[in-house]
């Protein structure tokens, strides 16, 4: 509405401009009076532009209300579908890391009883078919699913630590809660503890564990930038 | 039978408190309270004994390597006979004479029972089903000897100084020697030492990986 207006101002005062434009013709002042024509003419041009700029803005805003209208209904399922698809392609990626490590080296499951070969006869189709142990793989989630105790991981990455050493850098968890942390990894086979030393170790399954978990903040990181 | 000059002593002592009979930064031996012993002699020289259980064994059998640690402690509670072979001086401090009625309240119940037990475990250790273990003598300076007969019937064995370690069990071959490590279980065998660890599998199909850290 106000855009309006101020058209109808401009064209208002244009009108004023041919009034004006009238009286310096009647004063038989020639010169002055093209000079205003040329001007008013200049302006009428001006308005032209202005008046499309207006109505191409408007066009902009309204393709603006439609959009939010939209995402308003229908932003879940557009964003639901990216971050399926995202989420598909990282475990593709995580599962193709998985196959890498197994290829490059040997893994051993928790307690270090399951030990799997590099490399084994029969084709990747063969081993998908394979029955997949969900307990013991459901455990190791579970293991990895607290913050504390991918907090834990992260501190081992670089190297063993006593207890202490764990308190000292995490002082947020409380003594007996850590305890129970580094029980629930160490069932999962993800850390070890030296029984001479004490210190605690992170696995190979650990290692793996703790870089899935990095792969997924760095998609959530991901995300929130966008 | 070949024993290499090594006899048992007729003299049974036993044990007057828990003793640590070895222990560095991966490994534990200890023999405890009230437990029969009888010295193994070289040349009248006591150069270990035989233990009538009971004591606790820890082994760290775990390999740090760049992508992770791999293996898992020993740790067992022993409840039968084990041989020490060794400087045997630093116990005698802790031994005393043991008489015959000290067995009533433990599990070998005679002093001849405990003899048997023993001689068994030294002809075992000397001659074994392989002999592997013979040899000429056994220096007292190379460290300690243990050997623990497991359910298998068989001894894991423990050898271990200073600067060394190396056990040997049915499933398990573990070797550390200052900071290079050796595991070998079920059919794979882990090399490490620093900035490099080699796995290899030998199970169903070879394979040799090797990672420079």
């Amino acid at each position: 509405m106000e855009i309006v207006l101020s058209t109808t101002n401009i064209e208002s005062n244009t009108y004023i401009n041919r009034y004006e434009l009238d009286k310096y013709r009647n004063e038989n002042d020639i010169y002055e009076s093209r000079d205003c024509v040329d001007m008013a003419e200049e302006l009428k041009e001006e308005m032209k532009k202005l008046k499309e700029d207006m109505s191409e803005l408007k066009e902009q805003l309204r393709d603006r209300d439609e959009e939010r209208r939209k995402r308003r209904h229908g932003i879940y399922i557009d964003v639901g579908e990216r971050v399926r698809d995202y989420v598909g392609d990282v475990m593709e990626d995580v599962g193709e890391g998985i196959q890498g490590e197994l290829a490059k080296s040997i893994f051993i499951g928790p307690h270090g009883r399951h030990m799997m070969r590099a490399r084994e006869r029969g084709s990747l189709d063969e081993r998908e078919d394979r029955p997949v142990d969900f307990n013991r793989t459901a455990k190791v989630i579970s293991a990895l699913g607290q913050e504390h105790r991918l907090a834990i991981l992260d501190e081992l990455m670089s190297g063993g630590k006593y207890v202490n050493e764990l308190q000292e850098k995490l002082s947020d968890i409380a003594a007996s809660t850590l305890s129970s942390h580094l029980n629930v990894l160490e069932e999962a086979g993800l850390i070890v503890q030296e029984r001479v030393r004490g210190r605690y170790l992170i696995t190979i399954p650990g290692r793996s564990g703790y870089k899935m978990a990095r792969r997924v903040n760095s998609f959530l990181e991901k995300r929130n930038q966008e | 039978m070949t024993r290499q000059g090594y006899k048992l002593s007729s003299k049974i002592q036993k044990t007057t408190k828990n003793i640590t009979l070895w222990k560095n930064e991966k490994c534990i031996v200890e023999v405890n309270d009230n437990t029969p012993a009888i010295p193994v002699n070289l040349d009248e020289e006591v150069h270990g004994y035989v233990f009538g259980g009971k004591g606790r064994l820890v082994v760290d059998t775990i390999v740090e390597t760049a992508k992770g640690a791999i293996g898992e402690p020993v740790e067992r509670t022993i409840n039968s006979s084990f041989l020490m072979l060794g400087n045997a001086e630093i116990i005698q401090e802790s031994l005393k004479p043991m008489e015959e009625e000290d067995f009533t309240s433990l599990e070998i119940k005679t002093k001849k029972e405990f003899i048997d037990k023993a001689e068994d475990l030294l002809d075992q250790f000397f001659e074994g089903s392989s002999g592997r273990h013979r040899r000429s003598t056994f220096n007292k300076r190379d460290g300690f000897v243990f050997a623990f007969p497991n359910e298998k019937d068989k001894l894991d064995i423990l050898v271990c100084n200073d600067s060394k370690l190396i056990y040997t069990a049915p499933d398990k071959v573990f070797v550390s020697k200052r900071n290079k490590e050796i595991l070998k279980s079920r059919g794979e065998v882990v090399i490490s030492k620093p900035g490099k660890s080699i796995f290899v599998s030998n199970g169903q199909c070879s394979s040799v990986h090797i990672h420079n850290s």
